[in-house]
């Protein structure tokens, strides 16, 4: 019995990993209707701003938030305008091969930049861990994991009660209407996608002490993300955080009664059953993705 | 919508074009040169495939790489185990990817632009995922070595020029099934589909069998693309037959030439390689990563200024300049 | 040089257009047309950190050579090719050979991408040179011009069970046909390989072998593998991983408050630096079955000797740290082929090289890492071998075979976590 809760744990703990990373993701696809495949990059590079920062100034990770999180947020702003912006009328796949190549373009300007050798963030309190009863909890995945949903709850709260976080959801219910009652569409854009990569950046400072990165780190890592934005129903905050918990607790399971190879054929299957008997997702908006069609 | 039917474009335009193609590893017969040929033309191939579906039905696939990498597997594994000749391999292969493509149509098919677009994409992770684990069957991640027996029956050839030749056949023969399909009466189904569902539905246009089985016959198609790749590298492994990064490479050449145009893939195709090949032959040596860094540089850039693909772009391009003229 | 300058001004008189081609032919007998070799690595993707290590130190090795006058008075020029997968690795290996006339070729640190590049060589009539590919049926090809200086993945996976059975056993007490084994892997070809030959050495020695388990290199938990770990209990750890699943596992086997009486690693994520600048000083006692790191100096001739010096000076000069396992094995790849193949064959010509090769025999001893030459009639180097090293304060120190022992193994069986 014990060893299902230690399971159950890890997996959460991991799964709030999961859902901050997706978490921008599906926010960014619900207003923009743009699926990020540099999303993962965006990881990348905060967790290079950590290391860096911790290496040379000697900045605890989560004291260089402070630094990252905005830089981040500058960084989002730009690619939005650069971008994502001039390819928002064309044909949807240009968008998404558009955040294709701006991948490559990253991790490729990461490689050159900082070899592929691996970085690690050595912080004295990374493998700390305390017991309670029978269970092993890491101080360390149970703050990501509390930080991580605090993140999430906060994005939900903005959403919910500033002005602009109304006009997001505006926004992302009806572009054209939004635009008619005079909210700032453009604006809510660059606001959005910038906040996107803020949550991911913040993600990836609380991933450093436990990853190590290189520039391939973070498309590694996007992967499971873009499932779960799906099962999560694409666009929805709370999709993606229980969706996120969900495949952490599922890899978890599966790594320990099938083993670890075939982890990711789990979560894959699981999904496109899903996507068979319940495509809108967990929390998505009905109607938003099934074609009425014969 | 409507397609061009001048004689000039409709035939003596492509004749001359792949007039022009079988001839460049003629004049350029420099070895580094061919072989980047002869992937350009193999790329045209499996890119063309890709846009009968992707293309003219808007069907955003980015799970081909399974149905490529399928072509690869059924083909090399009956070869090496029941010595059955990949000619014979490759309609095999050709007939599981296109079953396969009818099963994952059916569930798939009624999903929105990026709905279907991820579950696609999860289709290519489950395919190659299960590659890399069927260790008896696939080789595991180790892939399977093809030894070097050439013979045509073998599809292996001493001169490599052949494979270019091979690969062009693929090309034109593709080709010629896209420009057939776009003319006839699916063609313009699956058009009006793209344009706007509702409205092809409020005219009685039912597509979903069409829109599967086209989607079977691009899988079908670009499953023997990838028994030609089996027979040239002579190795098949999962990540080089069925990784992320081909499914994205196909679409991305139709993307780049002309999306839903029949020439679009084989402009992307060509575009796509001179770029990597001029990059690999003028940066090849300096700064790891350098390479590949301009090479996306560029696609981006090609996506900004000519979103709807090279070809469109510079029609209306050519259009508006002759219109201001007279 | 001036012998050639005088005959090529005195055949200038019989006028321009004799003069052309005899300017080349003439350039061809100097003798000072550099060599050219092609470095096919994977210098970018997933696989680039070992292509990196593995190119340093093949370009380290051929500097020095360089440096000493080169090889019968001509330089070796070394060209990079970035085979980041194998469609790459194919159309470097056409560009270097069509564009920069390499007709010799050095590689490959992946299976994937030496498989394929090697056969492009063959296929081209080129010589190619094998280091660090471990796939078992690289050499069962029948290629003419393609030799493995290195090791198969059977020879790298081998030393971890025989010094498991014939040092670690009797340190820990237990009978050998009383260990208990893990055998954990990525599922790479690497991983899958390699662990298939530790169990088979494994299972040859008596050596039960308790648990096999694979999972992906790029796996963000291995908390399910540790507690299966755990609940089994094994005396020893056997893991082939790549860098990041290594660090992942130490931290979480340490989260989690579990270690195995001994954790012994196979090469690649256990044989690099990154894994003692992610966990420090926990790092200390874990052992790792890999190409040899270095070698006992009293089992080194003379002249490896000095090779030794010079590599280890000039590294670090240029990248500021000390080279480790994979540097090592480049340069040792890297200056077997200039001395011993280009240094002995008449001329550089694909039959001539294939002809050094049969012919050459160096004794175990002759390289930096204790390593001979001599091929058998597949073109694999028998006189190749693993070895173990191990993790003290820090540093890779080589505790096995007894030719490469520099050290006592310490912290057997491991400590528990608070007194490390």
């Amino acid at each position: 019995m014990d060893i299902y809760i230690q399971l159950a744990l890890s997996g959460l703990f991991i799964g709030g990993v999961y859902a901050l990373i997706s978490v921008g993701l599906t926010l960014v696809f619900g207003v923009l209707r743009v699926v990020n495949f540099a999303h993962g990059e965006y990881l990348t590079i905060a967790m290079y701003l950590t290391y860096f920062m911790f290496q040379r100034v000697g900045i605890d990770p989560f004291v260089a938030s402070i630094a990252v999180v905005p830089l981040m947020f500058v960084l989002g702003l730009a690619t939005e305008r650069l971008l994502i912006r001039p390819t928002l009328e064309a044909p949807h796949v240009v968008q998404v091969f558009v955040t294709f190549a701006l991948s490559l373009f990253l991790q490729n300007l990461l490689l050159a930049l900082f070899t592929s050798d691996f970085r690690s963030v050595r912080t004295p309190y990374a493998t700390a861990a305390f017991q309670i009863g029978p269970l092993y909890v890491s101080w360390l995945r149970a703050a990501v994991f509390v930080v991580a949903l605090a993140f999430a709850g906060g994005l939900a709260a903005f959403l919910k009660y500033t002005y602009m976080g109304s006009a997001i959801r505006a926004t992302a219910q009806d572009r054209r209407s939004a635009r008619l009652v005079g909210i700032n569409v453009d604006r809510v854009y660059a606001v959005t996608f910038a906040l996107g990569c803020a949550l991911v950046g913040a993600a990836g400072i609380l991933l450093s002490p436990l990853f190590s990165v290189n520039p391939y780190t973070g498309a590694d890592m996007i992967l499971v993300s873009f499932v779960i934005v799906v099962l999560g129903g694409m666009g929805s905050i709370a999709g993606a955080v229980t969706a996120g918990l969900l495949i952490g607790v599922v890899e978890s399971f599966t790594g320990y009664l099938a083993g670890g190879e075939l982890k990711q054929l789990v979560y894959f299957v699981l999904f496109m059953i899903v996507l068979a008997v319940r495509p809108n997702g967990l929390f998505g908006r009905k109607g938003a993705e099934v074609m009425d069609v014969t | 919508m409507k397609p061009v039917r001048s004689p000039l474009t409709g035939l003596l335009l492509p004749v001359a074009g792949f007039a022009v193609l079988a001839a460049l590893p003629l004049i350029f017969s420099d070895a580094f040169f061919v072989a980047a040929v002869t992937l350009a033309f193999l790329g045209a191939a499996a890119s063309l495939a890709w846009n009968l579906s992707g293309g003219y039905a808007g069907q955003l696939s980015l799970g081909h790489a399974a149905f490529y990498g399928l072509g690869a597997y059924v083909s090399t594994i009956l070869f090496l185990k029941a010595g059955i000749s990949p000619l014979i391999g490759m309609w095999l292969g050709a007939i599981v990817s296109a079953a396969l493509a009818v099963f994952l149509g059916a569930i798939t098919m009624r999903l929105k632009g990026s709905f279907f677009v991820m579950s696609t994409l999860a289709f290519g992770a489950v395919v190659h995922i299960s590659a890399i684990n069927l260790r008896d069957l696939t080789g595991g991640p180790s892939g399977l070595a093809i030894p070097l027996r050439p013979s045509p029956e073998n599809l292996i050839f001493a001169k490599k020029l052949i494979y270019t030749y091979v690969a062009l056949v693929l090309v034109i023969v593709f080709y010629a099934i896209t420009r057939m399909i776009a003319a006839s009466k699916i063609g313009y189904a699956l058009v009006a589909f793209r344009e706007n569902h509702d409205a092809a539905r409020a005219l009685g246009i039912r597509t979903l069998p069409l829109r599967i089985g086209v989607f079977a016959l691009s899988a079908g198609l670009i499953s023997i693309c990838g028994t030609v790749h089996a027979q040239y590298y002579l190795y098949v492994d999962p990540d080089s037959v069925m990784g992320l990064n081909l499914s994205l490479n196909f679409a991305l050449m139709a993307i780049v030439g002309g999306l839903g145009t029949a020439y679009g893939p084989i402009v992307g195709a060509l575009l796509v390689s001179v770029v990597s090949v001029v990059m690999q032959a003028y940066l090849g040596d300096q700064i790891s990563g350098l390479t590949q860094l301009a090479y996306a540089a560029i696609v981006i850039l090609v996506l900004l200024v000519a979103p709807t693909g090279l070809g469109p772009s510079a029609h209306a391009f050519l259009k508006r300049r002759m219109t201001w003229l007279s | 040089m001036s012998q050639s300058k005088r005959r090529l001004a005195r055949r200038e008189v019989l006028g321009l257009l004799a003069a052309v081609p005899a300017v080349f032919s003439s350039r061809s007998a100097l003798a000072q047309e550099p060599i050219k070799v092609g470095g096919i690595f994977p210098l970018t993707g997933g696989n680039s950190v070992f292509g990196n290590q593995n190119f340093q130190g093949v370009e380290t090795a051929i500097e020095l050579v360089n440096d000493r006058g080169g090889v019968k008075g001509r330089k070796i020029q070394l060209f990079k090719g970035d085979g980041n997968s194998p469609q790459a690795a194919i159309s470097e290996t056409n560009r270097l050979a069509s564009r920069e006339g390499v007709r010799i070729f050095v590689g490959s640190s992946t299976s994937a991408v030496g498989m394929v590049a090697s056969q492009e060589a063959e296929r081209n009539g080129a010589f190619y040179w094998e280091g660090m590919a471990v796939a078992n049926n690289y050499t069962e090809r029948d290629f003419k011009n393609v030799f493995r200086m290195g090791l198969s993945a059977a020879g790298l996976g081998e030393p971890a069970p025989l010094y498991a059975a014939e040092v670690l056993a009797p340190m820990l007490k237990i009978d050998s046909k009383n260990l208990k084994v893990a055998v954990v892997a990525e599922d790479s070809a690497f991983g899958v390989d390699v662990s298939r030959a530790v169990i088979a050495q494994a299972e040859k020695l008596g050596i039960k072998i308790g648990l096999r388990e694979l999972y992906s290199a790029k796996t963000t938990d291995l908390s399910p593998l540790v507690l299966k770990l755990r609940s089994l209990d094994p005396d020893m750890i056997i893991a082939t991983q790549f860098i990041n699943d290594a660090i992942l596992f130490q931290r979480q086997m340490k989260e989690m408050n579990y270690s195995p009486k001994a954790f012994v690693g196979t090469s690649a994520g256990h044989s690099t630096l990154s894994l003692a600048e992610a966990i420090g000083k926990d790092v200390n006692g874990i052992f790792s079955s890999s190409f040899p790191l270095d070698a006992n100096l009293n089992s080194l001739s003379a002249e490896a000797r000095a090779d030794r010096e010079a590599f280890l000076k000039r590294y670090e000069a240029k990248y500021k740290v000390a080279p480790a396992v994979q540097e090592s094995l480049g340069f040792v790849v890297g200056i077997a082929l200039a001395r011993d193949i280009l240094g002995n064959a008449t001329s550089d010509s694909a039959s001539d090289l294939r002809e050094a090769s049969l012919k050459v025999d160096v004794p175990v001893g002759s390289y930096i890492n204790g390593w001979g030459l001599k091929f058998d009639d597949k073109g694999q180097n028998r006189r190749a071998f693993g070895s173990v090293v191990q993790w003290q304060d820090q540093k890779m120190i080589s505790v096995y075979p007894a030719a490469n022992k520099v050290h006592d193994p310490i912290m057997v069986p491991l400590p528990a976590r608070n007194a490390r």
